[in-house]
């Protein structure tokens, strides 16, 4: 059975996708048994750096055939330099040696950011299917792969919506995501529209859940914004545009400065700080998480 | 180097000692071979207890021990439902940190590891369970949103009419997560719910209410 492969995707930057994607998928890895790879999309090489030390990461990547760049590239000039085994990097993070032997991440690149430009050379729906096309065969190895989104809706993200089964919402309780929130869910509708002809085999894939990210009990400042959120989910389910089981994960993912240190420690929050808020919350969290993907869903 | 590689080269190494073992002398090799023979010692040991050396599931158990599941779930009571449901007895333990040991070292004296980190797993699940939303809260948080987009004079009707009784005013203003006092009265919850349904209403205002 291939992986269910969830695509962490909010054009808003910093609501908290790749402190999403690294904990739940190292928790899902370490406490839970699964095999989860990470696949990172995003030219800031957010979770490549925070999984991987940075020499190490330089080095590995020098070699740009071993990155995620390389997938696009090849489309784009007609090379077959992938090599998903050298670009796979097994058991992160690593300390010479695997620490979660279950969690792989295909890093990316700064070279990323040239994806997006190059990609329009190609004119037809098929930019949106490179990534679906490199990878499937390899969903087989995997429970799950998490596709960690750069915040945008750009191209590159379009290829994770393509290839995804699902799709999750990272979001902060506050108006400004509010706002955002509905183009997001428009413009990920939209698309799949237009790709529905691809979608044979397949179902076609939805928003089935949001991660409440940066919450704080204070006078109800952030219950009320939840709220306001929820009632927005309300009143897209019935147009179809979110799935009907979509739900905001729980419990909330509290601020908590262990996991901002734990980027700098190059670990999932867990592995660095196991008694705080923030490990867990995260690990209440993947439980609901797999309570929801392999129960509800 | 992984750990196949750091297989190999132990293997490699070790067939080069055995077939020289006889020339092998002097002092900085006899060190490094001391050094060597500790390290391999150490590791030996740690292998050992990860690949099950303690008892089978005693590894796993120690590591769920040690998470942020248990930190956040397993207090001495929590320890002590476990322990009787396994042993049928609680702990002697008053304190968490004993009472870890005398459950641990319980555990991998009646050797249990398994059925324990089995037992503990649906512990945490059940743990991270949340209480589901009440029944009617999309329809309460449909009805805030309502509220919200009624002119003054039929926002005040409603108010005298349908939602006169506080009961009503209040179930409205927790399923909404409305902030409220312990015993509020029947005008600030007014002023409250008028607040946040105006404010629902222009923040969610391009999509019609069902």
């Amino acid at each position: 059975m291939p992986a269910k492969v969830i695509a962490f995707v909010n054009f808003k930057g910093g609501v908290g996708k790749t402190a999403n994607v690294v904990n739940i998928g190292a928790d899902l890895a370490k406490y839970h048994g699964k095999k989860v790879l990470i696949v990172d999309l995003d030219a800031q090489s957010n979770s490549s750096v925070w999984l991987m030390q940075p020499p190490e990461w330089r080095k590995h990547t020098q070699d740009l055939s071993r990155s995620v760049y390389q997938i696009f590239r090849d489309k784009i000039v007609g090379t077959h330099l992938f090599d998903f085994e050298k670009a796979v990097v097994h058991g992160v993070p690593r300390r010479e040696f695997p620490l979660i032997a279950g969690l792989d991440l295909l890093p990316s690149v700064v070279e990323m950011v040239k994806i997006e430009d190059q990609i329009h050379q190609i004119k037809s729906v098929s930019a949106f299917t490179i990534l679906y096309q490199a990878l499937k065969t390899h969903f087989y190895s995997y429970h799950y792969v998490f596709l960690d989104c750069p915040p945008n809706l750009y191209s590159v993200s379009k290829n994770a919506l393509f290839a995804a089964d699902y799709c999750v919402v990272p979001y902060i309780p506050d108006y400004l995501s509010l706002s955002g929130f509905e183009i997001l869910v428009d413009m990920v509708h939209e698309f799949y529209n237009r790709m529905s002809g691809h979608f044979t085999v397949r179902p076609w894939p939805q928003i089935a859940a949001f991660i409440i990210n940066h919450f704080a009990k204070q006078k109800n400042v952030f219950e009320t914004g939840v709220n306001e959120f929820e009632i927005t989910i309300n009143q897209l389910k019935p147009g179809g545009k979110i799935h009907p089981q979509a739900t905001c994960l729980q419990p909330y993912i509290r601020f908590n400065v262990h996991v901002a240190e734990s980027t700098n420690e190059h670990l999932p929050v867990f592995l660095h700080k196991p008694d705080s808020i923030g490990a867990m919350d995260y690990a209440d969290l993947t439980q609901n998480f797999l309570r929801h993907f392999e129960g509800v869903l | 180097m992984n750990y196949q590689e750091l297989g190999e080269y132990l293997r490699s190494m070790g067939n080069q000692v055995v077939a020289n073992h006889e020339k092998l002398e002097g002092i900085p090799l006899a060190r490094a071979a001391q050094s060597l023979e500790r390290a391999v010692f150490q590791f030996g040991k740690k292998l050992d207890d990860f690949l099950g050396g303690r008892g089978p599931g005693i590894q796993e158990l120690d590591e769920l021990l040690k998470s942020p599941q248990a930190k956040a779930h397993l207090p001495l009571a929590g320890l002590n439902i476990i322990s009787r449901k396994l042993f049928g007895e609680t702990l002697k333990a008053e304190r968490l940190p004993t009472g870890r040991k005398e459950f641990f070292a319980r555990v991998k004296k009646e050797q249990v590891g398994e059925e324990t980190v089995e037992v503990l797993k649906d512990f945490f699940f059940q743990a991270a369970q949340m209480v589901p939303p009440p029944e009617d809260k999309v329809s309460l948080q449909n009805e805030l949103l309502r509220l919200g987009s009624l002119p003054e004079e039929e926002l005040k009707f409603e108010f005298s009419h349908r939602l006169k009784s506080l009961s009503i005013l209040k179930n409205l203003a927790k399923a909404n997560s409305l902030p409220i006092s312990r015993n509020p009265k029947k005008a600030d919850l007014i002023d409250v719910i008028t607040h946040y349904a105006r404010r629902a209403h222009a923040n969610i205002a391009h999509r019609a209410p069902p």
